[in-house]
């Protein structure tokens, strides 16, 4: 399913952006990934809702949850501060959802990597190819 | 600072972390497993997921990067066998 995503992401810039400069052509080679892995994965995700967008309605339950004085203590500190930053919406969970939410994320962040790492082998073997045919 | 037992149990974390464990490569986990103390090991988990993570991120843009440059020698013809051809294999 990720693999489908990912794919027809890169039919989609290849057909709508032919002509447009690199850097701004991976970028949205970059996008197409993490949308890609967010689509493959569960909707009640946190990082999947905060890479497709829908991290406001987080943030407004957030807002309240503070306003009722809802504490959310944490018993480790620095190095998840780290990681609350790395994994996409990680601002907005307490510890033990971002322990959860990170080991899902990983599995299909390391997924992506091999269906993009494939995807790039495959190429580079159908260019050399047609460089041997010249 | 409150005195207030946290929410979360010690047992929690150390299922949450042992999933964690069991997610990164078998590398990495080896280098871990001397470390017998929970704070301890517990922090050096949290900052080796960090840098895994860290990894991959810079997998993907360096691999957006090269994709984009052989995107760019890629016919369109061509690039629609592949996509086939990879859909057909996973």
């Amino acid at each position: 399913m990720q693999t489908y995503h990912f794919l027809r992401s890169l039919t989609h810039i290849n057909l709508t952006r032919p002509s447009s400069p690199l850097h701004r052509r991976s970028r949205a080679i970059r996008r197409a990934a993490y949308v890609s892995m967010a689509r493959a994965a569960s909707p009640r995700r946190m990082w999947t809702r905060a890479i497709l967008g829908r991290l406001q309605l987080l943030r407004r339950a957030r807002l309240l949850r503070r306003r009722r004085n809802y504490k959310k203590k944490t018993t480790i500190s620095t190095p998840h501060d780290k990681l609350r930053r790395l994994v996409p919406g990680g601002e907005e969970m307490d510890f033990c959802r971002l322990l959860e939410e990170t080991a899902d994320y990983a599995e299909f962040l390391s997924k992506q990597v091999r269906i993009m790492r494939s995807v790039v082998d495959f190429m580079e073997a159908e260019c050399r190819k047609k460089e041997e045919k010249v | 600072m409150s005195s207030r037992r946290s929410r979360i149990t010690e047992d929690e974390i150390n299922e949450l972390i042992s999933k964690l464990q069991s997610l990164l490569p078998e590398s990495r986990r080896r280098s871990l497993g001397r470390v017998v103390e929970l704070q301890a090991s517990a922090s050096k988990l949290l900052k080796e997921t960090c840098n895994y993570i860290k990894n991959l991120h810079r997998e993907v843009d360096d691999l957006s990067e090269r994709l984009s440059g052989l995107m760019d020698n890629m016919e369109m013809n061509s690039f629609e066998a592949e996509i086939v051809r990879s859909l057909l294999r996973s």
